[in-house]
């Protein structure tokens, strides 16, 4: 089990997490990834972005260890998720999609079966963080709000003293205030703990509020992986008419949130006369993109 | 650590809760049908001599010397054969309906993905959850066997259960053994398919298949004894296997083969029965009624190598499969 307290005793030189040349392919021929290469260091939010069927659900498993991948390989801290099962879990929270917690559980016996399993579980974190949530200890989990069974997914994730999170689209069933203060929680919770977390979802404005870095998955391949400053400083929007400025290149041509018709360029830098982009019209733009070049 | 321990039985028992319920409703409705039946058929209290005559066979002169025997009988067959068939089913209920969900449930609800992302053994983690539901298990097989096997004595005392086979596979320790051998297919079925209704559905087709396999491997495995047709009337315990028939030589032959040796003029059905009584002797093929333990402790140790194989296949199912 590694806390922050002895975070420095770990490798420090390997990423938390890795993917090279990672390829799964479902049985029904499905390719959910092809050959994805990402690495992350340590501390950081990054944001897994694509639409439905990205393979974003696929690539978090793989780190789990739930997915094995048909070629290429994953690490966590430089641990083999599939050879050494042991040290990778004990590296790693995870909140699937789902929130899957049991109904027949009480909120507090969710935390003593998390205590039960895993060694090192900080259940006195768990309670004093529900407490100050105001989520009743004694209430059923059928009875929760489903912000409320969210946090309480994240509170286990969090007392598991876990190094890195991986969530899985958490934010997806939650309604906009719960999923405000679901990101406000995450962020707090890695800033000041200094964890790395990996947060899935298909709505990029999520993902915006707190990531670091924005990796966008399309169809299995790796579209974009930029941190969120890079993103902004490296893209503009040319709007219709504008000639394509040298040294640019244009992603795609898409409609921004407004309904107007523009061009997203790649420039590398400011360049005069065009618009800064926002984060999620550059998403956009790599997602048209990957689109139109669909592998076969 | 005891304290873990306990909160760890309190929280399986709780995941399981409908199950346990069910299982205690079977065991306490069946403990008190088995009390009620027997404490029933004490109240005839027909003498040893009288209960004989319901295995041999009674006029109406017996029936003067035995007052109440044909209620007796009545309600021996009525109620008695019906708990009976009941003790021989409850094993396999029980084992199934806890041993199928308990991971298949995890699976369908997804709730594996939370238990094995937090779990750093799978096999710890299932072994802690099956360990509960398999006390539970044996317990109530227990229970019901013991309670079936003091029935047996109630319905019949002239030959002591342990030395009979009468209702043989409906009491006893034996009922435990099957229980777990459902138990550990149920895991391992409901392992593989991570579905729970069709793994209930699965498991039960599963167990009959067993059930059938092991009984007819657990006989195939007994000596067997060759005595005339009177003797096996004589032991009333013991379990007659097949007919067969005896050369004036003194080999014995079973019926296909010497039905073989029957004149080929001989075919009426009738006239053939005579010619194998006119030259042979008919005799029966049986497991003396002692020999019962043994044929008990044949099939529990081939159903415990089943229970063997289903848990440890869970076991490496569970460390390699998906939680989805």
């Amino acid at each position: 089990m590694r806390t922050l307290a002895d975070a420095a005793s770990v490798d420090d030189s390997a990423p938390a997490l890795e993917a090279h040349s990672l390829s799964k392919r479902y049985r029904r021929g499905v390719w959910a990834l092809r050959a994805i290469d990402v690495s992350f260091p340590p501390g950081a939010i990054i944001g897994l972005v694509g639409p439905n069927a990205a393979g974003k659900s696929t690539l978090i498993k793989t780190w789990v260890g739930f997915e094995r991948p048909t070629s290429g390989f994953v690490r966590v801290d430089g641990f083999d998720p599939f050879r050494q099962r042991h040290e990778v879990i004990q590296r790693l929270a995870y909140i699937s999609q789902r929130t899957p917690l049991y109904r027949q559980l009480t909120v507090g016996e969710h935390v003593e079966f998390a205590r039960i399993l895993r060694p090192g579980f900080d259940a006195r974190l768990a309670f004093s963080r529900l407490d100050a949530l105001d989520i009743p200890r004694r209430a059923s989990v059928a009875e929760v709000s489903g912000g409320q069974a969210a946090q309480l997914a994240l509170t286990i994730a969090l007392a598991t003293r876990a190094h890195t999170i991986l969530l899985d689209e958490p934010l997806a069933s939650l309604d906009p205030l719960a999923r405000r203060e679901f990101l406000s929680a995450l962020r707090m919770a890695v800033r000041t703990e200094g964890l790395t977390a990996l947060l899935s979802s298909h709505i990029v404005t999520d993902v915006e509020q707190v990531a670091d870095r924005i990796v966008v998955l399309g169809v299995g391949r790796k579209l974009l992986d930029e941190s969120v400053d890079a993103i902004v400083r490296n893209h503009a929007v040319a709007r219709n008419g504008t000639a394509l400025p040298p040294g640019a290149s244009e992603v795609a041509a898409i409609t921004d949130s407004s309904g107007q018709p523009i061009r997203v360029l790649r420039t590398n830098g400011s360049i005069d006369g065009l618009e800064t982009p926002g984060v999620e019209d550059v998403v956009m733009a790599y997602l048209a993109a990957g689109r139109t070049d669909r592998p076969t | 650590m005891m304290a873990r321990s306990l909160a760890a039985l309190r929280i399986s028992a709780k995941l399981d809760r409908f199950e346990l319920l069910t299982v205690l409703v079977v065991t306490v409705v069946g403990l008190a049908a088995v009390l009620l039946v027997g404490l029933r058929l004490h109240s005839f209290a027909p003498s040893a001599h009288c209960q004989e005559l319901v295995w041999r066979g009674f006029s109406s002169q017996d029936l003067r010397a035995c007052p109440g025997l044909l209620e007796f009988v009545q309600f021996d067959t009525s109620f008695t054969g019906n708990a009976m068939v009941a003790m021989s089913v409850a094993p396999f209920a029980i084992g199934t309906l806890l041993g199928s969900p308990l991971v298949a449930r995890e699976i369908d609800t997804g709730t594996s993905e939370l238990a094995w992302s937090l779990t750093v053994s799978r096999t710890r983690w299932l072994v802690g959850r099956l360990l509960p539901l398999l006390a539970a298990v044996l317990l109530a097989s227990l229970i019901l066997g013991f309670a079936a096997e003091w029935l047996e004595h109630a319905r019949f005392s002239v030959v002591p259960p342990a030395e009979s086979f009468r209702d043989y596979g409906s009491r006893g320790p034996l009922l435990a053994a099957r229980a777990l051998t459902a138990f550990s297919i149920g895991i391992l079925v409901g392992t593989v398919l991570g579905r729970t209704v069709p793994a209930l559905v699965l498991t039960a087709a599963a167990c009959v298949v067993v059930y059938f396999s092991l009984s007819t491997a657990a006989l195939a495995l007994q000596p067997l004894e060759t005595v005339t047709t009177s003797q096996a009337q004589q032991d009333i315990g013991a379990l007659n296997v097949r007919l067969a028939w005896r050369t004036p030589a003194g080999q014995v032959l079973s019926d296909e083969q010497a039905r073989r040796t029957i004149p080929a003029n001989s075919s009426d059905p009738e006239a053939a029965i005579l010619w194998l009584n006119e030259h042979y002797q008919g005799v029966s093929m049986i497991i003396p009624g002692t020999q019962m333990p043994r044929m008990a402790w044949t099939e529990s140790a081939l159903q415990g190598s089943v229970v063997l194989v289903a848990f440890g296949g869970a076991l490496m199912l569970v460390r390699r499969r998906r939680p989805f």
